[in-house]
Parts: C-alpha cells; sequence; structure tokens
C-alpha cells in the first residue's frame, strides 16, 4: 500500500492574494517531506487600493478586472490540477464599504472563496513563510528580529524575541494609501516631493513609538517594492530567497529612487504605472522605519502571505493545525499583557489553571486545542482593563483586547477571546450585550464554556498569590470538587467560587467547590 | 551618403545578388539554379511589395527624413531602382545565356510561338479554345478613365487595337491570364519536357477574342502592388472594416511595372501615362515576365542528376535509443540542428503529448505553418481530447495570413484556447510548452527554436532547436504563456529574454560587458549568426565594442547595415553571408564572457522590428554538451572557404575562395556531422523473438 502511495503524483495546492496593488497566485506542489515546489507564479498589478482609500469603496471596474484575472487564475489552477486552496483578500477589500457584496460577487462568478485576512493573521502568514524559508540563514532563537513589510495599504511590523512574536501590529500607512493623500496637492515635481518626505515622515513616527524597533539586532524586509530595489542593488541574486544589503547603500537607494519621477521609473525599470506610483512611498517608509532601528544589514526576503498560505494548505494536509503557532500567540498575549502592566504572574498563574481545567472537563465542553489556546490567551489578557479603571475593569478588557492585535489571531477569534475575558466577572453573558451578541451561536458556546472555567479559576486565585497550585480536581455527580491542601486558607476563594461558580453551574451543570484534599482522594 | 551605416535596403538588394550568384555558378547543379533564379524573381517580388511600397508611401506622404544610411526616400528609391534593374538584366542574362540554354540541352524547353512545329501549333489551337477561352475575360479600356484594377503580380496581356471610325484614340484592352490556369503549358513530346507560356498561346488567339478588328501590338505586363498588410490589432468588427477599406485604398498603389522589352515605344508611352509610373518603376524584360515560376519547372521530375544529391534529414541519435520520448528529455537538453537534423521529433513529440493521458496541457506559438500542418493536427488531437490547449497564432505573419486563419479555426472548434494576435505587436517567438503530471509531479517539456513550427520550411532551412526538460525553462515558459494570454503581467524570468521588453537592453548588456574586458586589456570576443543586422543602436554598440578592441565576427545571411572593417570605426569586425541550397535562418550570439562563454538563440534578427514591434525570444544555452556543439558548429561558419562570402567595406561581398586549403562546405559538413551522429543512433539492439508460453497465454 505505501508504494502505491508513494507513486500518487504530489498534491498541487495554489494560495490566491488580492492585495491593495494587485493580485497574485501561487502554484506549488507539495513534496515528499512537506517541501514545497513553486510550478507557477502569476501576478495581474490591479491597484484595489487605489478606490478603497480613495473613496471606500471597490469601484465596479476593478471589481471586474479582479474577477477577470480571478476567473483566468482558475484555469491556470484546473490546468494543474490544484486540489486546494486559500484565497485571502487584505486590507483594501477589509475596509471596502462593498466588502461583503465583493466577496460574494467573486464567488459567485469566478467561483473562488475569498477569505478575509487581518494584519494579524497577514503578519502570522508572513512569519510562518519568512520561518520556512530563512530558517537556516537567520537565528530566530538567539535574536531579535523585526519583520517589516509595506504594503500598498498598510505597513505590518513584528518584533521577535527569540522566535517568539513579541509585538506585532499593523499600520494604515500603505504606499498607495501615500499616494491617494498626495494627489491634488499642487506644485513642482520637487516640491510634491518634499511633501511626500515630510508626510512619510510624520505618519512613520507612529511606528518606533509602538514598537521598539530599536531593540532589534536584525531586519528583514518583505514586499515587491523592496525587492524591486534589491534586485537593483544586487541583479545577481535577484532571485535568492534573501539578499543582505548594507544599511547605507539600501538607505541611499531608498532616497534616490524616491526623487526619481514616476515616469521616468517606469521607463527605466520598464515597470508599469501603478508599480512605479508605489515605488517611491514605499522605500521612504522603509527608509524611515531602518533609520529607527541599530541594524547595520537590511535582509530583503521573498517570502509572501501566498508562502504562508500554502505552508498552511500544506499543514492542513499533514493534519497540523493553528496550534503550530501556539508559542508566538502565547508570547504576542503576554507582551500585550504587559503593555497594559497586568499582574503578571497572576495573569500566568490563571492561565496555567484555566488549561488545567479546560483538560480536566474535555468529556463535557468537546472543544479542541485551538478553543484552549484562546482560552489561555483570554485568561492572560483578562485583566488588560484595569489599566484604564479598576471599575468595570472586564468591560475595559473587553474593549481593548477586541481592537488590539495579536500574532496568529484572526478578528473572529479576537472578538471570543475579548469576550471571554469580559465574562471573567460580573454578569454572565446575556442577550442585551451587544457585543456577545454579535457572535455566531457557535462562538457564543465558545466564550460561556470558556468563560465559565476562567470565573472559576479566577476566583481561585482572588489574592493574586498563586496560593493555589496543581488543584486536583474531581467530578463527583454535580459536583465540581476541587481539592487543595489543607493548611491553606481559602476563605476569600471560597466566596468568590460562591459569586463566581454561577456560570460553571449553568453550562456544565456542576457546582465548583473548594474542599480540603484527603490523602485517600487519590 | 554616411559613412557608418549601409541603407538597409540597398543592403537586402546585395544579398539577393548573392543569391543569384549561386544562380550563375556552374558548380551548383543545373535545375537548382534554375530553383535559385526563381527564388532571386520571387524574393525581389516581395521587395517591392512591401519596402519599395513602403518607401513610396514615405515619399507621397511628403517624409524627407534619412535612414540611418543619411538616404532620403527619393534617394533611395532612385538607388533600389538602379541596382533592381542592373539585378533584372542579369537575371535574365543568366537565364537566357546560361541557365536556359543549359536546362534545354537536358531536355526541359520554353518555347515561342514561332519555334513550333505545324502540329504543336494545332494542339495547342485546340486547347485554347477547349480550356483556355472560356475562362478569359478581357477587358477595354477608356482613355478617360483610371486604368483597370490589375490584380497584384498577375500576368496580363495588353492589346493595342486599331480606332474605330468614330473613336478618337486607338484603343486598348486588357486580358488577364487567369492564375487558375497553367503558367505553363506542357506540349506532347516523345522525350524531356517542352512547355509554352500561356500568355504566348493566347496572344496567338486574340483575333478569337476581339473578332473583326486590327490588332496592332500586344505587350506582356505585369503590376505589383503595395501589399502592406501591417496593421496589428483585433478590432471590434465595424473598425476593422473600416480599417480594410482604409488598407485596401492605400495598398493598391503600384510600384512597380514590368513589360517585355520587345514593346514600341509609342506604346510604351501610352501605358506609363495610364498607369501613372515613372521610368525608375518601369522594368523591361527581354523573356517572359515572373521568373518565380520556373520553381514550378525546377522540381520536374526526371532531372535528378541535375540536382543536389538528396539529404535526407537525418534521425537524432537521443531518440533513436529509447521509445520514451519524454524520458530522453529528462536525460538532458536536446539540440536539434535542422534541416540537417529532422524536425520528426518535434512533430512526434507534439503527437505523443495529443495522446498522453498525463498531459495536462500544450501551449506553443505559430508564426508560419504549412498546409495540413501536422502540428495543427497535433494540437487539434489534443484539444479533442480535453487537454487544456493553448494556441498563440500571428495572423499577420506576411503572406501566410490565410493558411493561418484556417489552421487556427480548426483549433478553435476543437475547443482549444486561440489567441489571435497580440494588440500592437507580432508574436514571432517560436515556443512550445507541454505539461505532464509525473509520478514525481507537475514536469514541463519546452521547446525553444529559432525556425517556425514547420516541418516543411524545417527541410529547407537552417534553424536549431532545444527540447529541455529542466524546472526553470519550464517556469520560464508557463510564464511567458500567462503573459501573452494576459493572465498576468510580464514577469521576471529566470532565463529568457523577451522583446520587445528586455530584449535590445540585454544584447546591449552583453555587448558592453565584452567592452569592459577589453578595456581592462582582457580577451573579449563576440560571434553573431543573424539572418539581418539593421538595428542602428545595437550596430553602434558593436562599432563601440570594435574600438575598444574587441574581436567581433558575423555571419549575416541577409541585410548587413553594418560596415566592416573600416579603420577607426570597425576595423575589429569581419562579415560572412553564407549561402548554399539550405537558407541560413539560425540566430546565434555567442560572447566570450571570460572564458565563462554565454551562447543564446533567439527568434530575433538584430532588426528595430524584430527589437520593438515583435514578441520574440532569447535564450541561453545552459546545458554544457548543447552550448559547447553550437559553439563549435558557429565556428566552422567561420571555416567555410566554399559557400561563404565576406562583406567588404564598400558593401559588395567577395567570394572567400580557398587559398590552397582544403574545401570546407559549412552545410555539407553539418550533413555529415548530423549523419556520422544519425549511424551511430540507428545501430539498435538485434531483434529478438519471444515465443509466448503456453501457461501465460492461458492464464490470460
Amino acid at each position: 500500500m505505501a508504494e502505491v502511495a508513494s507513486l500518487r503524483p504530489p498534491k498541487v495546492i495554489a494560495a490566491i492574494d488580492v492585495g491593495s496593488s494587485g493580485i497574485r497566485l501561487e502554484i506549488a506542489e507539495i513534496l515528499p517531506d512537506g517541501g514545497l515546489r513553486t510550478l507557477e507564479s502569476l501576478h495581474r498589478s490591479i491597484l484595489l487600493g487605489n478606490d478603497t482609500f480613495d473613496t471606500g469603496r471597490l469601484s465596479q471596474e476593478s471589481i471586474q478586472a479582479t474577477c477577470e484575472a480571478l476567473r483566468h487564475y482558475k484555469k491556470v489552477m484546473e490546468e494543474l490540477g490544484v486540489s486546494s486552496y486559500r484565497a485571502a483578500a487584505t486590507n483594501a477589500v477589509r475596509e471596502a464599504e462593498n466588502c461583503d457584496t465583493f466577496i460574494d460577487r467573486v464567488y459567485m462568478s469566478v467561483g473562488l472563496k475569498l477569505e478575509l485576512i487581518d494584519g494579524a493573521e497577514q503578519s502570522r502568514l508572513t512569519y510562518s513563510a519568512v520561518q520556512k524559508s530563512l530558517g537556516d540563514e537567520i537565528d530566530f532563537e538567539n535574536n531579535i528580529v523585526a519583520l517589516v513589510e509595506v504594503g500598498g495599504g498598510a505597513v505590518d511590523v513584528m518584533l521577535m524575541d527569540k522566535g517568539e512574536a513579541v509585538y506585532a501590529d499593523t499600520f494604515a500607512l500603505g504606499s498607495i494609501r501615500i499616494r491617494q493623500a498626495m494627489r491634488g496637492s499642487k506644485g513642482s515635481f520637487r516640491e510634491k516631493n518634499s511633501f511626500l518626505r515630510h508626510m512619510v515622515h510624520t505618519y512613520a513616527r507612529n511606528i518606533p513609538w509602538t514598537i521598539p524597533l530599536d531593540r532589534a539586532q536584525t531586519l528583514i524586509a518583505l514586499g515587491g517594492d523592496v525587492r524591486f530595489l534589491a534586485g537593483q542593488l544586487d541583479p545577481d541574486k535577484a532571485h535568492d530567497r534573501l539578499c543582505t544589503l548594507d544599511r547605507d547603500a539600501f538607505l541611499q537607494a531608498c532616497r534616490r529612487t524616491a526623487d526619481e519621477d514616476i515616469d521616468q521609473l517606469a521607463e527605466r525599470f520598464n515597470l508599469n504605472f501603478g508599480d512605479a506610483a508605489t515605488l517611491g512611498p514605499a522605500l521612504l517608509i522603509y527608509h524611515e522605519i531602518v533609520q529607527s532601528t541599530n541594524v547595520n544589514q537590511v535582509h530583503v526576503a521573498d517570502a509572501s502571505i501566498r508562502d504562508g498560505l500554502l505552508i498552511d494548505l500544506v499543514n492542513r494536509e499533514q493534519g497540523k493545525g493553528k496550534e503550530e503557532y501556539a508559542r508566538q500567540i502565547v508570547a504576542s498575549a503576554v507582551g500585550l499583557a504587559r503593555k497594559y502592566r497586568v499582574d503578571e504572574k497572576h495573569a500566568m498563574h490563571v492561565a496555567k489553571l484555566a488549561t488545567s481545567m479546560f483538560d480536566e472537563l474535555n468529556d463535557l465542553h468537546g472543544l479542541g486545542p485551538w478553543e484552549r489556546l484562546l482560552l489561555e490567551v483570554a485568561s492572560i489578557l483578562h485583566e488588560v482593563g484595569s489599566y484604564v479603571h479598576n471599575r468595570s475593569h472586564h468591560k475595559h478588557s473587553m474593549y481593548l483586547i477586541s481592537c488590539s492585535e495579536i500574532f496568529g489571531l484572526v478578528q473572529e477569534e479576537i472578538q471570543i477571546v475579548a469576550n471571554v475575558a469580559r465574562y471573567h466577572r460580573r454578569s454572565a453573558p446575556l442577550t442585551t450585550h451587544p457585543q456577545y451578541m454579535a457572535l455566531e451561536r457557535s462562538e457564543r458556546m465558545t466564550v460561556c464554556k470558556l468563560g465559565a472555567i476562567l470565573r472559576v479559576v479566577d476566583a481561585l486565585d482572588k489574592a493574586h498569590m498563586q496560593k493555589i497550585r496543581n488543584p486536583k480536581v474531581v467530578l463527583r455527580g454535580d459536583e465540581l470538587r476541587i481539592f487543595v491542601p489543607r493548611t491553606l486558607d481559602t476563605r476569600l476563594e471560597q466566596l468568590y467560587l460562591r459569586e463566581k461558580g454561577d456560570l460553571m453551574q449553568e453550562i456544565y451543570g456542576l457546582q465548583p467547590v473548594l474542599l480540603p484534599s484527603r490523602t485517600e482522594s487519590k | 551618403m554616411n559613412q557608418k551605416f549601409f541603407n538597409r535596403e540597398l543592403a537586402w538588394l546585395e544579398f539577393n545578388w548573392e543569391v543569384l550568384e549561386e544562380a550563375l555558378d556552374p558548380e551548383v547543379p543545373l535545375f537548382d539554379r534554375l530553383f535559385f533564379l526563381s527564388v532571386v524573381a520571387n524574393n525581389l517580388d516581395e521587395f517591392f511589395m512591401v519596402r519599395v511600397a513602403g518607401l513610396k508611401r514615405d515619399e507621397r506622404e511628403g517624409m524627407t527624413e534619412r535612414c540611418p544610411a543619411g538616404m532620403t526616400p527619393r534617394e533611395q528609391l532612385k538607388a533600389i531602382s538602379d541596382r533592381a534593374h542592373e539585378q533584372v538584366n542579369k537575371t535574365y542574362l543568366c537565364l537566357n545565356e546560361s541557365v536556359g540554354p543549359a536546362a534545354a540541352e537536358q531536355g526541359l524547353k520554353i518555347q515561342r510561338w514561332k519555334n513550333l512545329s505545324e502540329s504543336e501549333r494545332h494542339h495547342l489551337e485546340y486547347q485554347f479554345h477547349e480550356d483556355f477561352f472560356p475562362v478569359l475575360t478581357p477587358m477595354g479600356i477608356d482613355f478617360s478613365h483610371p486604368f483597370p484594377l490589375l490584380q497584384n503580380l498577375s500576368i496580363n496581356l495588353c492589346v493595342l487595337l486599331e480606332r474605330n471610325e468614330e473613336d478618337e484614340h486607338d484603343r486598348l484592352a486588357i486580358v488577364p491570364i487567369p492564375s487558375v490556369l497553367p503558367r505553363f503549358v506542357e506540349l506532347p513530346t516523345e522525350e524531356g519536357n517542352e512547355f509554352v507560356p500561356l500568355e504566348e498561346i493566347v496572344r496567338q488567339h486574340l483575333s478569337a477574342i476581339f473578332p473583326g478588328q486590327k490588332i496592332l501590338d500586344t505587350v506582356v505586363l505585369r503590376i505589383t502592388r503595395d501589399s502592406e498588410l501591417d496593421l496589428d490589432g483585433d478590432a471590434p468588427s465595424l473598425l476593422a472594416e473600416v480599417e480594410r477599406e482604409v488598407r485596401n485604398r492605400r495598398s493598391n498603389n503600384p510600384v512597380r511595372l514590368e513589360l517585355e522589352s520587345s514593346i514600341q515605344e509609342g506604346f510604351l508611352q501610352i501605358l506609363k501615362d495610364l498607369i501613372k509610373l515613372e521610368d525608375e518603376d518601369v522594368y523591361l524584360v527581354p523573356g517572359f515576365l515572373a521568373l518565380s515560376a520556373l520553381s514550378e519547372l525546377a522540381f520536374l521530375p526526371g532531372y535528378d542528376d541535375h540536382h543536389f544529391q538528396p539529404q535526407p534529414p537525418q534521425p537524432v541519435q537521443e531518440f533513436e535509443a529509447t521509445e520514451d520520448i519524454w524520458e530522453a528529455i529528462r536525460k538532458g537538453d536536446i539540440l536539434l540542428h535542422h534541416p540537417f537534423q529532422s524536425f520528426d521529433p518535434v512533430v512526434e513529440l507534439l503527437k505523443t503529448a495529443a495522446a498522453d493521458p498525463d498531459v495536462l496541457a500544450i501551449k506553443q506559438t505559430l508564426y508560419r505553418t504549412s498546409r495540413n500542418s501536422p502540428i495543427i493536427k497535433a494540437l487539434t488531437d489534443a484539444a479533442l481530447a480535453g487537454k487544456q490547449v493553448c494556441v498563440l497564432i500571428e495572423l499577420m505573419a506576411r503572406f501566410d495570413e490565410e493558411r493561418n486563419i484556417q489552421g487556427a479555426r480548426r483549433l478553435e472548434e476543437a475547443g482549444a484556447h486561440v489567441i489571435w494576435g497580440i494588440m500592437g505587436l507580432k508574436t514571432h517567438a517560436k515556443i512550445c510548452l507541454i505539461v505532464r503530471r509525473e509520478p514525481s509531479g507537475i514536469r514541463r517539456y519546452v521547446h525553444l527554436g529559432t525556425g517556425n513550427y514547420n516541418e516543411r520550411t524545417a527541410k529547407l532551412y537552417t534553424d536549431y532547436g532545444v527540447l529541455t526538460a529542466s524546472d526553470t525553462f519550464g517556469r520560464d515558459a508557463s510564464s511567458f504563456f500567462n503573459a501573452l494570454t494576459g493572465y498576468s503581467d510580464i514577469p521576471e524570468f529566470h532565463h529568457v529574454i523577451m522583446a520587445p521588453y528586455q530584449l535590445r537592453d540585454r544584447l546591449l548588456f552583453l555587448v558592453n560587458r565584452e567592452v569592459s574586458r577589453a578595456q581592462d586589456g582582457l580577451a573579449a570576443r563576440i560571434t553573431l549568426k543573424m539572418n539581418s543586422l539593421a538595428d542602428p543602436t545595437l550596430i553602434e554598440s558593436l562599432y563601440h565594442a570594435s574600438q575598444a578592441g574587441v574581436k567581433i565576427r558575423c555571419n549575416v545571411r541577409g541585410i548587413c547595415c553594418l560596415r566592416p572593417g573600416v579603420s577607426g570605426l570597425s576595423e575589429n569586425i569581419r562579415v560572412v553571408s553564407i549561402i548554399d541550397r539550405y537558407l541560413e535562418h539560425a540566430r546565434v550570439y555567442h560572447f566570450h564572457n571570460g572564458g565563462n562563454d554565454e551562447v543564446y538563440l533567439s527568434s530575433a534578427d538584430w532588426m528595430p522590428r524584430n527589437l520593438d514591434r515583435r514578441i520574440e525570444l532569447l535564450f541561453p544555452l545552459v546545458d554544457p554538451d548543447v552550448k559547447q556543439k553550437v559553439m563549435e558548429n558557429l565556428e566552422i561558419y567561420f571555416g567555410d572557404n566554399r559557400s561563404a562570402r565576406v562583406l567588404q567595406k564598400e558593401g559588395s561581398y567577395i567570394h572567400m575562395g580557398s587559398k590552397g586549403e582544403p574545401e570546407l562546405r559549412s552545410q555539407a559538413y553539418f550533413y555529415d556531422q548530423a549523419r556520422r551522429q544519425g549511424k551511430s543512433a540507428t545501430a539498435r539492439p538485434p531483434l529478438q523473438l519471444v515465443p509466448k508460453e503456453r501457461a501465460k497465454v492461458e492464464g490470460a
């Protein structure tokens, strides 16, 4: 049987990326070792960003052009026998008012299902691509690495310490956005160019304020514009997955290119006008970012969201899920918690208690490792709201989490985490809570199941002293018996458990009780 | 006149002169000389229809811009006329005094009426009334109206009739000789072949066409018209109609008038006035018109002794050794050298692909195809078998439009994705991609070449083709087709370089790289082989390279605007042209690159039209064996002392001459080479008979 299986041709998979400056398709084959062999790369430059960042809507012409391009892509995919694919739309689509109708139109007229990808998910995809492609060249484990990608609509920045994403954020500062903002500005080319520099400088300042880029020891730059620049500076390595440039040469080339007229650029490098128009602003943004670091070199990598999508598809083929990234996701949550100065010992302790409680209740909740991870993240973050004010801090937590980015979590997942964190105290979920009701039914059930656990374990560390460690949990009848050492004074926890056990009772039909442990209970 | 460049048109005429030299060469077999005469004439016909017509258009539109050689359209037309007249005279001299009489000695005679016997005349008279007369459509000409629209290149008998009493002038009539009838009517003979030109027979029977009228004079004439069809694009139908109208109006302009030289002066004047052509456009020929028709006679059966020895294309070793065509290509890149080696492997590959269940897609460009092309047949079969077939067919391939449209229709009906050309650009690249699903994954097989996918011309033109299963070439080929189909923007390629986007720049880069080496005192060499060298920018770069000390050798078959061997300008450049039984057609560019030689093949000549207005490909030879072989073959061209001519600094060609060295004739050498390789290929393992065993038969 094994022999028969090995004779079967490798699976062919595809990733599509509907971005703000173009639509790209990558088709690859899964090799026996799980690696990928690229078969085709297609690119159509359609500036969706021009629509969204200007009028807030995708124009009919752009929608039509996109459908046409995707129809062609589908043909190429069929030709090569693609068995599964992921098609991601990023911020130019996500921010458009007519985003939903656009996705529906693509589905109805082309037959491709587009997923909306937000900044954090994009970061995760890019990170997984970078790690897979550069794992040998760059030491992620002993290094602080900044990953920067300037797109048409956004700048994604990630800071990784020892392979963990400690900061990840998306800034609404893309090359097309800047071009659009520049429209209508008057004056000579020189004047416009100096205005452009000024604008980029003003906006890009936010980036080092949010993410301590000065800590970075290695800088990896991604994206078409910077790869183009690398190709110009080092033509022999134009096709390599990594091209290392000297800091000063890089900065100088960025400035020089940004000083060129679009017509000149288009003419000189055989670029289409769309690509030529975004080159200057994109390189100026890189310039700002690199200047705020202390690195001596800039690594320009050939890794993209499409590679990340393909890796996800390979993992799916091999039965692996996003749990692969648990370490990065937790690290990102811890980073966020630190930003809001939570009691980290308490947060981590609650997370530990919550996950072990989750495991004890496995048969009752029927949830999987992914939900366990969401619970862990919610536990780490449940008290971030105290940063705003202690009163109603659970509501502040919900708000802060729901507008944060957590590496590896998509918007829907962040909303779940935010709700779980909210219900760590006070009211249980009610149909009058809008953010709760905004979730889908199954997601609401997840929130209740995870929230019930978080409430109980939070009560167990009410004193923030991590008194109760490794409690033994036993299900007996309708009781959730939590055994703690006899010697512990648990009056405070008893009190809170009575209050916060309500959801546990309602969802699992279990009354949590604290009992002094007895040796015979083993 | 500018000292730096040769004029393109005059350079072309020099090339045609060299073809004429082959017809004049007594060492060339007689009937091949006859064929070369038809080639010279046919070449001139196309030259007038396209190039001269273009210059006349420029002149009419008042263009006075000078060509790179510094000539205005008027100056060029004048110079062309002078040189073309010389050429025509020499062509007829060759036919009338040398090739014609010699062919007659061997039994092939083209007879005039006056030399026919009584019985032969009777025979033709009968045939005229039975077969020819019913399809003749004479036209009367009224002096007050424009001359009738005689079909381009048609043969016409012009008749001067005596005026009736009521007429002011003598009258003119035209009897077009229908092209549906044979141009040469064969006489029944015991041995040999005797023919009478059809117009000669008609001339003798004019009284049947114009009964009761007095015929004063007759002359055979032929008009050449502007037939440029170079309007690109696939406009919506209405626009296309309008364009066609415009095109017809424009292209109707006569550019050349050919007449029998026996015409009377007065009659000639009447015709010149009517047709509105200048003296320089009038060609009086001593003999029958349209020598291109000689090609019909050159290949009559029975004259094998008077032809080049047949050279059946040789099998290709790599494919003889195995039944599995895919495996053969996977083993390593395969070089095909046509017509010495057979083109069959390419046709076979497509046929195999069409029938192979594992083949997913076939994509290919078609520029000139043959009638009943087996390639189109294979592609059609593949489409019918449900494979993705994508064919880019160039409708604007000059003089082949009709044939290409028919082929493309058939393909489309079979379900192939046919692209009817690219807006504004002619697709001249020659590439074929086959995508196949194999146990190890998707594999792509690519054929890239310098010649068309036309198995007929592959027997007459020298070309290279490369078959490869290289992954990067496969990706390049896919990307190229994705760009052609409009599925993707033009990508960055791994190997191939595409015109009109990057080709000239890359060539300039390659030339300049040799220049920098030469400037550093290192050895620098460029060896080029192409059909035409006319791009001013690239020629300038070669001059620059020559001045820097780069040794440059060019094997340019046709037009060469580069002026070689001029001290201070091009003293390091040598240009030779090979004209022999096969038309030299391969484009090979070799750059020494400090010993790390780079050799490229291409579909493109170094001409502005190839580099700016066509989709062309240039690709490197990456397989070391293939590269080595092509480099060695290039050397042979420059060692040729039989069919090579050296271009002189004033523009003429001089035969190499052997100077006592053993004769080296490149095309003969390559055929021997192919035969040696083919021989070793055909040594197959002995046939073995395997008796069926009873048990196995029953078991099945």
